[in-house]
């Protein structure tokens, strides 16, 4: 749920990387850090065990100053893919916003990613939110990957939901800002149709995408994979 | 360092100030040798204007002259006062020069991209600054004693003062982020842990309401089993009582064929109620209908009549029945028809089990018992152990077939039969043993089996002497 303080000129939201263990949730973030401009971005809180695995969560915040004033800030978090931290997945997810689902695209890994979303649903449940009522993007990660399912495949499937899909592969910071602007854009378009930013902060879809995801001119990756 | 209190949902949806993420006591001590070290004092307040941090420079004799006097003092807590007032929009350092051509520089303390404090460096003297000519501080100001007093300022490159304050501003930065990190990671720590506690406790509770379902399930079950136990017993007694009487040429002579298949009824008809009899006592047993009628029992007795009673089983067997009674075997106090019908199974089957001219052994004695250690006792102090037992020894011993180790455990369990195909070969219901257990620990006894594949089994039951002991 976003935080909005009136009085520190603040709106907050909340960003959570889902999905199985191991599908690259924490080199997204990773990603993002390193290609992102360092003045809109905070460190990278990454809180995992010794043999990097996710332990609570990582965070790295991102935000930008409106003309009128006011902060916005992007809070982005990874949950632990485990299945022994359900529970830390649980509370992770307490008030999201908004949701990067990141699927690991290798056939053999399916069965995980349907077991994550699923426990996703039911966790969302358990906060009291719907997962029809949040914005959720799926990211097909690992796509450098021998056996992975095809393009053709998942584009084919795609079609018959509603979550728009980006294809990456995080570890060489192909696809994770296009996955970013996604869950991004979409969240903005629900909290405009609720809370009329756009009205009240005088900022536009764009301006909010441009001024969150700055990254300086010598760092661009390749062109965008998504497809749609 | 303070945390927010734990009911304030979860940490990771709280914002928390300067101070609560610092260890306000470590990071004096960092500001007292930042000032020590570049010989200038500063000042660092929160968002909310509360002073958290103020330490001095090298001493300066020209402030502390101006503020020695009532007029001076007055207009330096002014300066601070706007000082710390003045609005910061960014990361931007700002400089304020007071009336006596000192300088501040202010930056602001950022945390995730928000305000959370400033920094209000100084006052130092510009390298640059020239005298200011300075009026209206009283009668006691002496323009002479100030100017002398401001040559002898260390005066600071603004440049060096800056990149001081800049480098000031990523520690404190450094040091939050350290800060909310800890924070981080000890309240998720716990918040997990109550989760899962919470989801662990919410998961027992639905066990042990479809435990009790089951248990309740079970009862029904019981109780349904001594019903049609009960209504199926009554006919059957009129069956075999028309049987006998035919058989006995009552109604008339019977050939021989005929009576040969009026014997047939009646001997399955027997063996139908000793089947229907065994359920109703397990029913009983199972749905706690369990009575006890204790008496003085005379075992002797008791073990020569279960022997006599499957003498024409063990005949037709041919299986020999020992009986081996020790002179000190008490009398005691038990339901002595139960008694007899838990050793009546267990000799049957030592008898069923057994081989071709086997051999069966009954022994009763008086033996002193080691109580069973009960859970947990292994925790206590030798001394709170129960002292041992005098009890009556029962062991019957046969040479059958033995039963395998590893479905010894089950033995007792109704309706099991260590192997299916025997049930068929050897007969019975798989109750006989379950009834036995069940019977012999309504009077506080125990019973156990040892075995041995091709040689035989022991199965020892001990009574007590007084009942409920």
């Amino acid at each position: 749920m976003v935080q909005i303080n009136i009085e520190q000129r603040e709106i907050t939201l909340k960003i959570v990387y889902y999905g199985p263990a191991l599908s690259g949730k924490t080199t997204n973030l990773q990603a993002i850090h390193q290609l992102m401009e360092s003045q809109g971005r905070g460190r990278l809180m990454v809180l995992d065990t010794a043999d990097d695995r996710t332990l609570f969560f990582d965070l790295m915040p991102v935000f930008f100053k409106t003309q009128s004033g006011f902060t916005i800030k992007v809070k982005l978090f990874t949950v632990p893919g485990q299945v022994m931290h359900n529970s830390t997945r649980r509370i992770v997810l307490q008030g999201v916003d908004g949701i990067a689902f990141v699927a690991d695209s290798q056939k053999s890994l399916t069965k995980a990613n349907n077991d994550s979303w699923r426990d996703m649903t039911q966790n969302l449940r358990a906060n009291g939110l719907d997962i029809k009522q949040i914005p959720v993007v799926i990211q097909f990660n690992k796509r450098d990957l021998p056996d992975v399912r095809s393009e053709e495949e998942i584009e084919t499937v795609t079609r018959r939901g509603k979550e728009p899909i980006f294809m990456a592969s995080a570890i060489k910071g192909v696809g994770v800002f296009e996955t970013l602007e996604g869950i991004l854009r979409l969240t903005w378009r629900l909290l405009n149709s609720t809370l009329q930013l756009e009205q009240k902060l005088h900022l536009c879809e764009d301006d909010f995408i441009s001024n969150l995801l700055r990254r300086p001119k010598l760092a661009q990756p390749s062109g965008p994979e998504g497809v749609s | 360092m303070t945390a927010a209190p734990l009911t304030a949902g979860s940490v990771l949806q709280q914002t928390f100030s300067l101070g609560e993420l610092l260890d306000l006591g470590a990071f004096r001590e960092v500001c007292v040798s930042y000032a020590e070290l570049f010989q200038i004092g500063f000042k660092i307040f929160d968002e909310n204007r509360e002073q958290l941090v103020d330490v001095k420079g090298a001493p300066n004799d020209f402030c502390a002259y101006i503020f020695s006097l009532p007029v001076g003092k007055a207009r330096c807590a002014q300066e601070v006062s706007s000082i710390r007032e003045l609005s910061l929009t960014g990361p931007e350092i700002i400089q304020h020069d007071c009336m006596s051509g000192m300088r501040y520089l202010i930056a602001q303390i950022s945390h995730e991209g928000s305000s959370v404090g400033r920094v209000v460096f100084g006052p130092y003297l510009p390298a640059e600054a020239q005298p200011t000519a300075l009026s209206d501080l009283g009668d006691r100001f002496n323009p002479e004693v100030a100017a002398r007093l401001y040559q002898r300022i260390r005066r600071v490159q603004t440049e060096v003062a800056r990149k001081v304050v800049m480098n000031l501003v990523r520690v404190i930065e450094v040091m939050l982020f350290t800060g909310y990190k800890q924070v981080l990671t000890s309240r998720m720590h716990v918040e997990s842990v109550t989760s899962s506690y919470t989801e662990l406790q919410e998961k027992n509770h639905a066990l042990r309401e479809s435990f009790e379902r089951l248990k309740e399930l079970d009862r029904l079950k019981s109780s349904f089993l001594a019903t049609v136990s009960h209504e199926l017993r009554t006919p059957l007694t009129s069956v075999i009582g028309y049987s006998e009487m035919l058989t006995e040429g009552l109604a008339g002579e019977l050939n021989a064929e005929q009576h040969q298949y009026v014997r047939t009824i009646m001997e399955k008809g027997e063996n139908l109620l000793a089947l229907i009899s065994s359920i109703l006592d397990f029913s009983k047993v199972e749905s706690g209908n369990l009575r006890l009628n204790i008496g003085p029992t005379n075992l002797r007795e008791v073990v020569r009549a279960a022997s006599s009673t499957v003498v024409p089983m063990a005949r037709k067997q041919q299986v020999s029945i020992d009986l081996v009674i020790g002179d000190d075997v008490p009398v005691i106090q038990a339901d002595a028809e139960k008694v007899r019908q838990a050793l009546i199974n267990i000799i049957a089957n030592a008898i069923k089990f057994n081989r071709k001219g086997g051999r069966v052994v009954v022994e009763a004695q008086r033996v002193m018992v080691k109580p069973q250690p009960k859970k947990g006792a292994e925790e206590l102090p030798a001394a709170f152990a129960p002292v041992d037992e005098e009890m009556v020894q029962l062991t019957i011993t046969d040479t059958g077939i033995g039963i395998p180790k590893e479905k010894l455990a089950r033995i007792y369990d109704s309706f099991y039969q260590v192997d299916n195909s025997s049930t068929r070969e050897y007969g019975g219901t798989g109750l006989g043993l379950a009834i036995a257990k069940s019977f012999v620990e309504a009077h506080g006894g125990t019973i156990q089996a040892q075995s041995e594949v091709g040689r035989g089994s022991t199965f020892r039951i001990w009574l007590p002497i007084e009942h409920g002991t």
